[in-house]
């Protein structure tokens, strides 16, 4: 009752701005290579649904690989930084100041050095997904409770302890909100990756119909990654769900 | 003859110029309440932190159970209960035990029934009252199977009706299951009502002023506090903490 209290305000914002969409565009008749109408890109999507289906199942499985690696790199970073200080020191700032690099200008720089294949776009991914998910996890390691801390080092604990029993668990609930932004980000890098190069996928499915000037299949294409985002998401949530038991 | 639960002989310490503790002998026998009052900020917490072996004293001996002092040798009970918010009451009695290895759920079960806590223990700390949680730290502590238990000033953030109420939990459980404890509080009437001996610690540096034995029959009763003998001790104990040039 409360989610359908909550998910009907958005709902209803969005089909009123569709109607409003569609109404202006047949009311003005602007053209329909400038600015389609709802109806048309529904056309298109239904027109194109097989070709729609193979290119989304390979930006799908390249956003999961690229997701799963720039995770693992993200909490990589984050446990070895929190277990040497001294590292920390060294290299958090470098860290903080590579994000200020544009993925997309890298990117042909990727290509240059490794080629068409998969590992120059999993390399995109993983640049864009790590940052939140290593910071996250720093923080939240390095946030648990002194107290606790203090009556675990009376009770016996060594360090090993004081991390799994301690900082790792309080991690996970910051840990997880790293992993939402992620989530978003790892589609949106997928794209940018499939832009540089690629025979397949949503990404190269809009360079091309670019260049044909297809308004109503680009718009296609900017939905399915919205879907796409928002499944990558709701995957975080589910598992979130499942490992943070913790109810305050 | 076995060791005692506790023996500190001539312990110093201090931080940097700092002296903190001065020339303490304290025992605590098997099966002994012995309490500790002092004035706050007396380095009470750093001499848990030495009998821990979290620290290493300047100069003097502790033996725990007739070990030189070190990690994993003591239960104990922190001034807040420390408790993790992410696990259930059960898993956070088995804590202690999980440290050393011997983690014993049944055992924890066992027990959270025996002491009126049974209907919580698949609940989380914060849907505990402050009294309810430092039970739960107490048991953590008493399971944790070791011959000393150190309890730091548990009571200190309750109010003066719940600290009644664990006061008369806490003697129940240990008259029943008698256990060395080393008590640490700022209040004297707790100290007497508890306790078999109290050391009385001067401010900092800290030094035993005085050693007094409790008089009083155990299982003691709640009613002792109106004891002539135990409003004189009172006095006495209050004269000698207040007396002292702060």
């Amino acid at each position: 009752m409360t989610t359908l209290r909550r998910a009907l305000p958005p709902a209803i914002t969005i089909v009123l701005l569709i109607a409003g969409w569609q109404l202006y565009t047949t009311v003005s008749g602007v053209d329909r290579w400038l600015l389609p109408s709802p109806k048309d890109i529904w056309d298109a999507a239904v027109e194109q649904r097989a070709v729609l289906t193979t290119h989304t199942l390979a930006t799908a499985e390249l956003t999961l690989y690229g997701f799963a690696a720039g995770v693992a790199a993200g909490l990589l970073i984050a446990v070895v930084l929190h277990l040497v200080p001294f590292l920390r020191a060294a290299v958090y700032p470098l860290l903080v100041i590579s994000q200020n690099v544009p993925t997309i200008a890298i990117a042909p720089l990727l290509v240059v050095w490794l080629g068409f294949g998969l590992a120059p776009k999993l390399v995109v991914i993983i640049l864009v997904c790590f940052f939140p998910v290593a910071v996250a996890t720093l923080d939240g390691l390095g946030r648990s409770d002194p107290r606790i801390a203090d009556y675990l080092l009376m009770s016996g604990a060594g360090r090993g302890q004081l991390f799994t029993k301690l900082q790792w668990p309080n991690a996970l609930p910051t840990m997880f909100s790293g992993l939402k932004i992620a989530a978003t980000y790892s589609v949106f890098g997928a794209i940018i990756s499939e832009w540089l190069g690629s025979d397949k996928g949503i990404g190269h499915y809009m360079i091309v119909q670019k260049s044909a000037f297809r308004a109503d299949r680009l718009f296609v294409a900017i939905t399915i990654v919205i879907i796409l985002a928002l499944l990558v998401f709701g995957l975080v949530l589910l598992v979130e769900r499942l490992v943070v038991r913790r109810e305050r | 003859m076995s060791a005692d639960a506790l023996e500190i002989i001539g312990l110093n310490h201090s931080f940097k110029d700092l002296e903190v503790l001065k020339n303490l002998d304290i025992v605590v026998r098997k099966g002994e309440f012995v309490s500790i009052v002092g004035p706050s900020g007396s380095g009470k917490s750093t001499l848990f932190h030495l009998i821990g072996g979290v620290l290493t004293p300047s100069a003097g001996t502790i033996e725990v159970d007739g070990k030189a002092a070190q990690r994993g040798l003591i239960g104990y009970m922190p001034q807040q209960p420390a408790l993790m918010p992410w696990r259930t009451i059960e898993k956070n009695v088995v804590l202690a035990r999980e440290i050393a290895g011997k983690a014993d759920l049944g055992l924890a079960r066992q027990w959270l029934e025996k002491v009126g806590l049974g209907d919580f223990k698949r609940s989380y700390p914060h849907q505990l009252s402050g009294g309810m949680q430092q039970r739960v730290a107490f048991l953590r502590a008493l399971i944790s199977d070791q011959e000393l238990l150190c309890l730091d000033e548990p009571f200190s953030a309750l109010d003066a009706m719940t600290r009644a109420e664990m006061h008369r939990w806490l003697l129940d459980i240990w008259e029943a299951n008698r256990r060395a404890v080393l008590f640490v509080t700022h209040n004297i009437e707790e100290a007497l009502l508890l306790s078999d001996t109290v050391y009385v610690f001067s401010h900092r540096p800290a030094t035993v002023l005085e050693k007094v034995t409790v008089p009083f029959d155990r299982p003691r009763r709640g009613t002792v506090v109106d004891d002539p003998e135990f409003v004189g001790l009172r006095r006495r104990l209050t004269d000698l903490l207040t007396g002292e040039p702060r």
